[in-house]
């Protein structure tokens, strides 16, 4: 959810549930704006951001935050209407076995909480949990695990995309739901993010992300960015709607399932990308970009809601912005090159003239929705090492090939 | 042979290498392969498809295939004839490139041994083949399509009755008066069969497990002039039974470039005639070269253009599809008050759409347009158009205390 200009960090983040009478909330000292998330029913129908007043927010002020937002009150109007009409929704039809699995490497702490909100959200049947652990430097990952009722395998090949084809490998479910390690779950996640599978063709269901805390600057800055949202109404990527290589505004691999047969028969995440390669980035994309192309159809369901706990300092975010422009080039120089597909370098010029000429053009006409410069300059930076990158995965890929496949 | 089970009646216009891996596919059955016959009808007969019916036949695979010559005289034509030489009480209509499963004969007896009243629609899925754009879609279209077809609690639809992979009970089949030869050209004709089956109370049940794959062979010439001749076939569709007028694609919406597109089809087409062969090879090129959004949408302009193209060749000229709109019979108006919600019991929409006036607390909201009867969810899906369409109206004739805070005027910040 891009902020407002002028909110600073610390920013709350808070929910508020309109199908209850609305509460002051008070104890918001420390911050001077909130990010409060809309829910009517439970269903995520919006954020706005507050400004906190006398150390906490009224339900006047709340109230108008919502009103201002014309979108949030017609798509509230819209609910409310259609659930008076023709009563709450039913509840969905058998939904398949699942299996979800959370990739992880060296990070204890945000690991716990990932599988605690695991343990707390409502587990449709035929399920189970998988933690790969991720060529760890210790055994602190596999003592978290132990604490929850998970399985966990170790997969010592580093990378993500690594981790999700071995979790994919051990799961059983017919579809696998990712999350990373950062991520903390809704109550409803699971049955949300399965419901779309009812549809033969569906390949992938994508959900809402949204920040889990913006307590530090760098984390007001990344939703800044763009953050991971993609907003609150559903909507279905399709080869005959859309440009597959343009398969980034489908989603994320924080919050993402894929249907297990298809992943298997198209080796989906069986590529030396994402984080812990030389590709960094990417695996997600790709692996929408590789069923997109193939006819199947991907589900984004703002009802899937989870929380992104972004990197906390600036250098880190730095880091992940570069990785963006190296990671994102290079896959689309997969595309052009390993798929011959022309829609990719039509992909690259857009993104290149919509994001960094934007983003560099904020900075130079001093815009007040700008991002700080050096933030920018390594977005741009990373530009022109996509070829390298893309030319390293690959090297890897047939190395690994050679050295008897990775199945 | 006693009384065979079933018999498969496949209808083939000089397809031999095709036709061939049918038939192998139809010896390999899990059913015993004297358990039920085989009637080819050949349509048009070509010295090669003579030849295999005749090789096929010595081998003695499949005991009780027979074959039928006949002068080309259109698909729904040979199927009949197909069906009038049949002697099993259950017809199954397979086409010459529809590749059965090894049960695929087993399924659709299964469901006739209830001795029921239905056509059990079996799966054609498309086989895809490595770098065409046009298998791929196809695929795409007939996964949705079948998806649809088995969704819980949806009424059968015209579009339902595909007779490439199709069974019945003869009985019903020849009551039902069988195919309409007046199909001479590319399509209709299975879904003008399947609308009068339903009408006659045969109920249609889909089966993935019936399944078939659909080795279609097709340039893009070939689609091409096949989509043309659709509206010949829903020209006599139309023309058979008027009522289904508001249903086919000449009398449906026509917004935006779909008019420029009928128009140019219509009114000029000497303009846009000589490029068509040369769009169709360029899209090959397209293809080859990896361009698919490109490809996509050149292909859509294309079937467009054919299709309004056919339109020509079925009723002459733009003044002769303006006075055919104008005589489809007028949509069916219907009313629906909202009061309390959705009435239990919705009222009849049928097939062909309706006007549908909703009303709530003695206002009249407005009118829906509904251009076919909702498929999935009915109810969700009206309650969905409502507030999409009528939402502010509704919210306005509810009393002030039910209408949400957020649309009420805000109060005064200090009063």
């Amino acid at each position: 959810m891009r902020p407002p200009d002028g909110v600073t960090a610390p920013v709350a983040v808070l929910e508020a549930e309109l199908s209850e009478p609305l509460a002051d909330r008070s104890g918001l000292a420390r911050y001077r704006h909130a990010l409060v998330v809309i829910r009517l029913h439970r269903e995520p129908m919006g954020a706005v951001y507050v400004p906190v007043t006398g150390g906490g927010i009224t339900a006047a002020a709340l109230q108008t935050a919502v009103r201002a937002d014309a979108a949030l009150t017609a798509r509230l109007t819209r609910a409310t209407l259609e659930r008076r009409l023709a009563g709450p929704p039913e509840a969905p039809p058998a939904l398949p076995t699942w299996s979800v699995v959370v990739c992880t490497r060296d990070r204890a702490d945000d690991l716990r909480r990932c599988l605690a909100s695991l343990a707390a959200a409502e587990h449709p049947p035929g399920g189970e949990i998988i933690v790969v652990d991720n060529a760890p430097s210790d055994a602190t990952t596999h003592e978290v695990a132990s604490g929850f009722a998970v399985s966990y395998v170790r997969e010592d090949r580093p990378g993500l995309n690594w981790a999700r084809s071995r979790g994919i490998r051990e799961a059983s479910g017919d579809v696998v739901l990712f999350t990373d390690d950062d991520v903390v779950v809704d109550r409803d996640w699971i049955a949300a993010l399965l419901a779309p599978f009812t549809a033969s063709r569906v390949g992938a269901t994508t959900g809402l992300t949204l920040p889990l805390e913006l307590e530090a600057e760098a984390q007001v800055l990344f939703e800044r960015y763009g953050g991971f949202s993609r907003g609150f109404e559903r909507r279905e990527f399709d080869l005959t709607t859309m440009r597959p290589a343009a398969a980034g505004r489908v989603g994320a691999g924080a919050n993402m399932a894929v249907r297990r047969s298809v992943a298997v028969e198209l080796a989906l995440f069986d590529a030396e990308l994402d984080c812990g390669t030389v590709a960094r980035t990417g695996g997600d994309t790709y692996a929408f970009y590789r069923l997109l192309a193939e006819g199947y159809r991907i589900v984004y369901t703002p009802l899937a809601l989870n929380h992104h706990r972004h990197r906390r300092d600036v250098p880190a975010l730095r880091r992940t912005l570069y990785d963006y422009s190296v990671g994102g080039f290079a896959y689309l120089l997969r595309c052009w090159v390993d798929h011959r597909d022309w829609d990719a370098p039509r992909t690259a010029l857009s993104w290149l003239l919509h994001d960094h000429a934007r983003q560099l053009a904020r900075v130079l006409f001093r815009r007040p929705e700008r991002l700080p410069w050096p933030l920018v300059r390594d977005y741009l930076r990373g530009v022109p090492k996509a070829p390298a990158a893309y030319r390293a995965a690959r090297k890897r890929e047939r190395e690994l090939a050679a050295a008897g496949g990775w199945a | 042979m006693s009384t065979p089970l079933c018999s498969v009646v496949i209808p083939s216009h000089d397809r031999p290498a095709s036709l061939d891996r049918v038939l192998a596919a139809l010896a390999a059955q899990t059913v015993a392969a004297d358990r039920f016959e085989v009637i080819v009808v050949l349509d048009g007969p070509s010295p090669d498809s003579v030849a295999t019916m005749t090789r096929l036949h010595d081998a003695g695979r499949l005991p009780h295939l027979r074959w039928i010559e006949q002068p080309q005289g259109g698909q729904a034509a040979a199927r009949n004839t197909g069906a009038a030489a049949a002697l099993g009480p259950v017809l199954i209509f397979l086409d010459d490139d529809v590749v059965p499963d090894p049960d695929l004969v087993a399924v659709h007896l299964r469901h006739h041994e209830s001795g029921d009243r239905i056509a059990v629609l079996g799966d054609s899925a498309f086989v895809r083949r490595e770098g065409s754009y046009y298998h791929l879609l196809s695929w795409a279209w007939w996964e949705d399509l079948f998806a649809e077809r088995t969704r819980p609690e949806r009424p059968p639809a015209l579009h339902d009755f595909c007779a490439g992979n199709v069974s019945l009970r003869r009985d019903d089949f020849a009551a039902s008066g069988g195919f309409d030869a007046a199909f001479t050209g590319y399509g209709g004709e299975d879904y003008e069969l399947g609308y009068r089956l339903l009408q006659r109370g045969v109920g249609f049940v889909p089966d993935r497990r019936a399944r078939a794959e659909h080795h279609h062979e097709a340039t893009i010439a070939g689609v091409l002039r096949k989509t043309r001749q659709e509206a010949h076939g829903d020209l006599v569709l139309v023309t058979k039974h008027p009522e289904l007028r508001r249903s086919v694609r000449m009398c449906g919406p026509m917004r935006g470039p779909i008019v420029v597109v009928a128009r140019v089809a219509l009114q000029a087409p000497w303009l846009a005639d000589p490029f068509v062969a040369g769009a169709a090879r360029l899209l090959g090129w397209l293809e080859r070269a990896g361009h698919r959004h490109l490809w996509l949408r050149g292909f859509k302009a294309l079937r467009t253009y054919a299709y309004w193209r056919g339109v020509r060749d079925a009723l002459g000229s733009w003044d002769g599809l303006r006075r055919f709109r104008e005589e489809a019979p007028p949509r069916a108006a219907v009313t629906i008050d909202v009061s309390d919600g959705l009435p239990p019991v919705l009222p009849d929409i049928p097939a062909a759409g309706a006007d549908v006036t909703v009303t709530a607390n003695g206002l009249t909201l407005g009118t829906i347009v509904l251009a076919a009867a909702p498929r999935e969810a009915p109810r969700r899906h009206l309650a969905h158009l409502i507030a999409e369409q009528l939402g502010l109206q509704l919210v306005a004739a509810l009393p002030a205390s039910e209408r949400p805070w957020w649309l009420a005027p805000e109060a005064p910040a200090h009063g």
